[in-house]
């Protein structure tokens, strides 16, 4: 099956890219005035590469995440996205909290997204959902309302929602912000072993700079209003990896390293809403 | 800003040891202790607070039973309690039994009025116009409702108009749809669904509109096409609000019915109430009400059931 072939191991993360922003912005306006939300921006992502991006909080990152997965136009500028097999669902997105359709069942919503894109067969629908039930330990909650589950349940339905439809680009909106520290880990564990069997490209958006060095291949920090990129580090971590990266030296080091540039973008950030708080 | 954009590309690591990283990653844990009580050498003001599960937790299911059975009998024993209280007052002269005839005598007038076959004949003429003018009305602004609320075009284009109608008072143009139709059945029937159609329509119009954001952007991340928008993510999410509306309308059809035919003049359990009145025929009066008052309830439920249904992932507490 070509989806098979097109899964196969493509880590040429130095090659071409495979989603590329070019001069890109974003504005938002609203009743008075225009804010500029992102951009000028430029940006390449790599094919199969799984790119971290970390800023303060409104700096635009939900919006760059919402301009790849066309849930926005962009203002101005331009994104190319590389989409191998026209068949196949090129992006698919994990939202924060609260996506998971309360009215729908687990099943239900995992098989969501298939549903409304694809018109495969039922039998195959049933089979796929069923794989990712049980990936993802849902398999006896199946049946089960959202409302009933627990906040990590949750989570595990909304990313098997959108493994569902086997998306070449992945795309995830802080989906563990909302998690205790416990639950975030492990389902950061659970994540990298689900990518490492495809190692599909996937764009990571969160607050979190260990769960960014964790996961990530390249972390890009962000700066404040109006969102830019202002460093774009390399995690030099093997594949696969495993809970102990974290208690070591070097994952201390490239943490406190992106913290050091992230922490003055926080401050302009902090300093910017008083002086705006204050000005009025 | 230029000048910022330093160490791209740069792994910025060198192997010099910040233990203190490795360190704060061992967790000292603590199993969690129960409260051990203050010692014997306490005197004064102390005392020992324990907290221990209560009835509720020591046998859930059986406090459950216990609590369903409370809740149903309760709502039996009101009504019962509230007939015999009345049963009491009229017999003993507390209530005057011309205005307030003792129910045991409603009974026997009840009897008759069954017995003779006019009652069910009532019930089920007055009952289809409701069942008709309700489905009409509802249909139509579940249709339209959904519609516009999902259009803000439509919104902007129809919602002024659709309160200034809703303003007039509905019984207010049953003379228009009687000049329109003469005393036939169609106006009585058409007034029920025009107060059936604006209670639906603004709250589904509401409804729909505000389905939050984060779930229409799932469907969009799919290619959600508008048809399946509204199919999986906008009418499911207005379903509440939609529910209560239905409700709200399945008492209001009654209510409508009533009035109308009191009007119209057609026989009904509305105009049977009001041609009593004019008879100062009393216990028949009541009859009326009350056979109206045990199907409205019953009609409410029912839709009250079906809602149900449709909301069945809704936490209920």
């Amino acid at each position: 099956m070509d989806t098979l072939m097109l899964n196969g191991h493509m880590t040429d993360v130095t090659g071409r890219s495979r989603i590329n922003f070019e001069a890109v912005e974003r504005i938002f306006v609203d009743r008075q005035r225009e804010v500029k939300a992102l951009g000028p921006l430029d940006l390449a992502i790599g094919d199969g590469e799984f790119l971290c991006v970390v800023g303060p909080s409104g700096c635009g990152k939900s919006t760059l995440l919402r301009l790849v997965g066309g849930l926005l136009p962009p203002s101005a500028g331009r994104i190319d996205i590389v989409q191998r097999d026209p068949n196949r669902h090129l992006v698919a997105m994990v939202f924060q909290d609260h996506s998971v359709f309360p009215w729908r069942t687990v099943t239900q919503n995992v098989r969501m997204g298939l549903d409304i894109a694809t018109d495969l067969p039922k039998a195959e629908k049933e089979s796929r959902v069923a794989h990712w039930l049980d990936r993802l330990g849902l398999t006896d909650v199946a049946g089960a309302y959202p409302a009933t589950l627990s906040g990590g349940m949750r989570q595990r339905v909304s990313i098997a929602r959108a493994l569902a439809v086997d998306p070449e680009i992945l795309l995830m909106d802080e989906p563990f912000a909302s998690l205790d520290a416990q639950l975030r880990t492990l389902l950061q564990d659970e994540l990298l072993r689900l990518w490492e069997e495809d190692r599909r490209t996937v764009v990571f958006i969160t607050h979190s700079i260990d769960e960014a060095v964790v996961l990530g291949d390249r972390v890009v920090v962000m700066g404040a209003r109006p969102g830019t990129i202002k460093a774009s580090f390399d995690v030099p971590f093997d594949r696969p990896r495993d809970l102990s990266l974290r208690g070591s030296p070097e994952f201390g080091e490239v943490v406190q390293n992106i913290w050091g540039l992230l922490r003055q973008e926080v401050i302009t950030e902090l300093e910017e809403s008083r002086a705006q708080a204050g000005g009025h | 800003m230029a000048e910022e954009t330093r160490a791209v590309d740069q792994p910025a690591v060198a192997a010099a040891g910040t233990g203190a990283h490795a360190a704060s990653s061992g967790i000292a844990a603590s199993p969690p202790t129960a409260g051990a009580p203050l010692g014997p050498g306490d005197h004064g003001g102390s005392r020992i607070v324990t907290r221990r599960p209560g009835q509720q937790e020591s046998d859930p299911r059986r406090y459950r039973n216990r609590r369903r059975r409370i809740e149903v009998g309760l709502g039996i024993a009101v009504p019962v309690l509230l007939f015999v209280s009345w049963q009491w007052a009229s017999k003993t002269g507390a209530l005057d039994p011309h205005f307030f005839p003792a129910p045991t005598d409603l009974w026997s007038t009840a009897v008759t009025s069954f017995h003779s076959g006019i009652m069910g004949h009532l019930i089920v003429t007055s009952f289809r116009r409701v069942l008709e003018g309700f489905f009409m009305g509802v249909a139509a602004a579940l249709v339209l409702g959904v519609a516009i609320g999902a259009s803000h075009i439509a919104r902007a284009a129809l919602q002024p108009v659709i309160y200034a109608l809703w303003a007039i008072p509905k019984l207010a143009i049953l003379p228009l749809l009687l000049l329109f139709f003469g005393l036939s059945e169609f106006p009585i029937i058409l007034l029920i669904a025009i107060e059936c159609f604006f209670l639906v329509l603004i709250p589904t119009i509401a409804a729909v509109s505000t389905v939050s954001e984060s779930y229409r952007e799932v469907a969009t991340s799919f290619n959600a096409t508008r048809r399946q928008m509204l199919r999986y993510v906008l009418i499911p999410g207005a379903m509440p609000l939609i529910v209560v509306a239905l409700r709200l309308a399945a008492g209001a059809s009654v209510l409508v019915m009533v009035a109308a035919e009191y009007i119209d003049g057609k026989p009904g359990l509305g105009f049977y109430i009001f041609n009593s009145w004019q008879l100062a025929e009393s216990k028949q009066m009541y009859v009326g009400i009350i056979v109206v008052s045990v199907l409205g309830t019953v009609w409410t439920l029912v839709i009250q059931a079906v809602g149900r249904y449709f909301t069945r992932w809704q936490r209920e507490t």
